[in-house]
């Protein structure tokens, strides 16, 4: 019995070998493809629930280009790449729309009783060259801005790399340094206009009456009135916003972190949409939508019919101060510049 | 039409006054990111273009001294 397991062992050994091989073998074999030594150092999104953002070190003196991934981060990128373009396609061109269906349904608000022919002076130089500055800056900001959010999606399959990439850089240094000049028009007219957009009575009964725009009636109003004081006020206010989340993209990390600044341009996108819209119905009203109004930023004087019908109690208070005779006498060379 | 010119004028110069003041008071970013050893050049930045800067000059002769030396190889 002995001899025979003495006999039988190696013929087991060699099979038990050979068994260890055959079996063995395939696994080594798909060892490299199979398991990835480095898939748990590299778990971006296991690192990301654990430790809420993905940071290591770097040696740059830019420590905080370290920090690869923060969850606010993915939250920022799908604002910027899917809701701002909603939110400023919706405000855009719904207004757009809005303005285009007025106008066929209204038309063009009329001088009722006609031109009188007689000139009064409505803007001075000044308040025109202070309008005017903010008004250019603002078109050019408002179209290098619409650059940022829509070019790449409008602009670069019609222009192409090289144009779209040189446009775009232009564009990034207008709206950079021309906040500069906007930024202090926004000022001017703060402190310019603000002892007549003070709200009152008069504006409340304004507004309940459409404003002379809706319908036909004639609302009273002083110099300025409901609507262009709801304009002063989404200047001075949307200007500020704009300027300060602006400044503080502009000019990176100065008082802000990372999370800050994607703050910062959440509220400076979603303004900036919304304030371009409502200066689309301002420049509509503005130009072809009321006749005469163009004139008192043009020129820098109206009909004396024009401020009967849509500022009465303004025009009374110019008769009273300068008297109804030398207004009749005033040249609109002179009124203009 | 004249108001209007003006307007665009003073515009262009306060655009054009913001751009040297913030010059003067910035670094460029090649420079204020970057370390000496990983620098290539701050040749690239317009910035650099306008203003004549000891960085823009060193940065020039850099690049003139490699033309050289391509040139003689």
């Amino acid at each position: 019995m002995a001899k025979l397991r003495a006999r039988i062992r190696p013929v087991v050994s060699a099979m038990a070998i050979l068994v260890l091989t055959v079996v063995a073998g395939p696994i080594s074999a798909q060892q490299p493809t199979s398991v990835d030594p480095t898939a748990d150092a590299v778990n971006e999104q296991q690192l990301l629930q654990q430790l809420h953002r993905v940071q290591g070190l770097g040696s740059i003196p830019d420590t905080k280009s370290y920090v690869i991934e923060q969850p606010m981060g993915r939250e920022w990128r799908r604002f910027h790449e899917v809701w701002l373009h909603w939110i400023g396609a919706v405000a855009v061109l719904g207004m757009l729309a809005l303005l285009t269906i007025f106008y066929l349904a209204r038309g063009m608000v009329r001088i009722e009783s006609g031109r009188s022919g007689i000139n009064i002076v409505r803007f001075s130089a000044f308040e025109r060259f202070v309008h005017w500055m903010t008004a250019t800056c603002f078109i050019i900001l408002a179209l290098s801005g619409l650059n940022i959010t829509f070019g790449k999606s409008v602009l670069l399959p019609v222009m192409g790399p090289s144009a779209f990439s040189a446009w775009s850089l232009a564009a990034k240094y207008a709206h950079n340094f021309l906040s500069f000049p906007f930024v202090l028009g926004v000022i001017l007219i703060f402190f310019m206009w603000l002892g007549g957009n003070i709200p009152n009575k008069v504006d409340v009964a304004w507004f309940k009456r459409g404003g002379g725009i809706i319908g036909h009636d004639q609302p009273p109003a002083y110099r300025f009135n409901g609507g262009q004081k709801g304009v002063y006020l989404i200047v001075v206010v949307g200007g500020t916003a704009v300027a300060i989340s602006g400044y503080l993209l502009m000019f990176p990390f100065y008082g802000t972190t990372i999370a800050g600044m994607q703050l910062a341009q959440v509220v400076h996108g979603v303004v900036a949409v919304l304030f371009i819209a409502a200066m689309l119905a301002h420049i509509y009203i503005g130009t072809i939508g009321m006749e005469g109004a163009f004139e008192a930023m043009g020129k820098g004087t109206v009909d004396r019919k024009w401020a009967e019908e849509h500022h009465s109690l303004w025009l009374a208070e110019e008769k009273a101060r300068i008297g109804p005779g030398a207004m009749q006498q005033q040249p609109s060379a002179t009124a203009a510049e | 039409m004249r108001v209007f010119l003006v307007a665009c004028l003073a515009s262009v110069v306060i655009c054009i006054g913001g751009y040297f003041a913030l010059n003067t008071i910035q670094e460029p970013t090649g420079i204020a990111y970057a370390r000496e050893g990983a620098r290539i050049s701050p040749h690239w930045a317009w910035r650099s273009v306008l203003c004549a800067s000891g960085v823009n000059e060193s940065a020039t002769k850099t690049a003139t001294d490699q033309e050289r030396h391509r040139r003689k190889a």
